[in-house]
């Protein structure tokens, strides 16, 4: 991953205007309309979103994350605060799933699927 | 492969009341039909249900039906917010209020800032004007509004015009496409081969203005170059049964707008649900046509014809079009059999 840009993220906000979708073989879909963006999400990343959307704190979420991992809680706010900023379009998530372990984790579609699945374009037009 | 569709392209109807002449629509016009309710919401239900993320609403005119309030609310409700694609003519205040309470975006398209260009494009006199007062309407709104231009060699020198014309209506979004390799109807297509320096000039022309413009309109290029800042252009990926499904009128659901065969109609959204349309086994077959045999599956939908657009209008006289056969012997025997399979079907 590395830095696209650096407004302030409101991850509360950004985590209820996130769409997501179950695919085969565990992955989910999220989406986020605002920066026209597709994401695979893990089984954790999701369990964040879920969390924040209904008001936790990222703080409680960092002691989440680390006990059910067992991971220093640095390691896990690393892991949320990547997740988060590829979530909202900050940074460019990995082109593959993170060497992170079962840490929450985000990845492009492009890697799977091609670079032009993950445009939001109907049939090659933008919109 | 993903288990439904990213995206969906549906089309309400194919009437319309402009008579384009890049409208890949031209062959249903005999068929010209209004959606009823009853299916309006069947289909608008089977949409719901696959989970798509994106809905592109379009005609037709899409603006000519009435049932629009409606399935906006309707999938609005549903966190889905609709892109919607007219010509902008019919954006009456009535409907620009109506447009404005729900959540969309809205892209007009426009050819060119000389309604000379423009009317001959869309065969109608005053389409420009009418247009740019729709948009008007909706800005003034707070609607989230793009404009589309469509790059053909009728309008090629016309993008610099089409970005200033946006700029002062308030249009912060332009994007550009470009017609398929053939265009218009049966009785008067035309191919649209153009020569790899013409393609690279105006590639190079566009990258220019995505500069001069940043940060006053986003001006995105689906024009040849897979990214704006990609040197070397390049035909686009087809995304045809990876994100994108298209639903027709009457709710056939094919491969692709552009792919109206009825050797490729994957089925009815009415009888059936679009998770299995879209892994059925024409789709199956489209798809590996797509990727082993290479078929760009568009180019079957019409036949090579020596036509020029300067028989559509005369005052459109096409520029860099280079008259050559873009369709593969692969590619030709396959629409012979679809030819013959249709013909016995």
């Amino acid at each position: 991953m590395h830095a696209a840009g650096s407004t302030s993220l409101n991850e509360h906000k950004l985590c209820r205007a996130l769409r997501s979708r179950a695919e085969p073989g565990g992955r989910t879909i999220v989406y986020n309309r605002a920066r026209e963006q597709y994401l695979f999400a893990n089984e954790q990343a999701l369990q964040l979103i879920d969390e924040l959307r209904a008001g936790g704190t990222l703080s409680e979420q960092c002691r989440v994350v680390a006990e059910r991992n067992r991971v220093p809680e640095l390691v896990a706010a690393t892991s949320i605060v990547r997740t988060l900023l590829a979530l909202a379009g900050q940074i460019v998530a990995s082109e593959s799933p993170d060497d992170t372990g079962n840490l929450p984790a985000v990845w492009t579609l492009a890697g799977e699927l091609g670079p032009a699945l993950e445009r939001c374009e109907t049939f090659g037009m933008p919109l | 492969m993903l288990s439904a569709p990213l995206n969906i392209h549906w089309e309400l109807t194919n009437r319309c009341n402009l008579r384009c002449i890049h409208c890949y629509q031209q062959d249903d016009e005999r068929d010209a039909v209004m959606p009823s309710a009853s299916l309006l919401s069947i289909i608008a239900h089977r949409i719901a249900d696959a989970s798509v993320f994106e809905l592109t609403l379009t005609g037709g005119e899409i603006m000519m039906v009435k049932q629009l309030p409606w399935l906006l609310d309707f999938f609005n409700e549903r966190g889905i917010e609709p892109h919607v694609t007219s010509n902008g003519t019919l954006v009456s205040e009535r409907r620009a209020d109506e447009l404005a309470a729900r959540r969309l975006t809205f892209q007009v398209s426009i050819d060119s800032a000389d309604p000379s260009v423009h009317d001959g494009v869309r065969q109608k006199r005053g389409a420009l004007a009418r247009a740019v007062r729709g948009i008007e309407r909706l800005v003034e709104r707070g609607v989230s509004v793009s404009v589309a231009y469509t790059c053909m060699p009728q309008n090629a020198d016309s993008v610099p015009g089409v970005l200033e014309l946006a700029e002062r209506i308030g249009v912060h979004k332009v994007c550009v496409g470009e017609v398929l390799p053939y265009f218009g109807g049966r009785s008067q297509r035309t191919q649209m081969t153009r020569s790899t320096e013409a393609t690279t000039n105006a590639h190079n022309r566009l990258l220019a203005l995505v500069d001069a413009y940043a940060g006053r309109i986003d001006l995105k290029l689906a024009f040849q170059g897979v990214e704006t800042d990609d040197p070397v252009p390049k035909r686009q990926s087809c995304t045809a049964l990876d994100r994108d499904l298209a639903i027709l009128h009457d709710g056939s659901a094919y491969p692709c707008p552009f792919v109206r065969k009825a050797a490729y109609r994957l089925g009815s959204v009415v009888d059936t649900p679009i998770r299995e349309l879209w892994s059925c086994a024409a789709a199956e077959r489209f798809r590996r046509e797509k990727t082993e045999l290479h078929v760009f599956h568009c180019r079957l939908e019409a036949e090579p014809t020596d036509s020029s657009a300067g028989s559509l209008l005369p005052m459109l006289q096409p520029a860099n079009v280079r008259s050559t056969s873009v369709i593969s012997s692969a590619e030709r025997s396959l629409a012979q059999d679809f030819d013959a399979s249709s013909a016995s079907s």
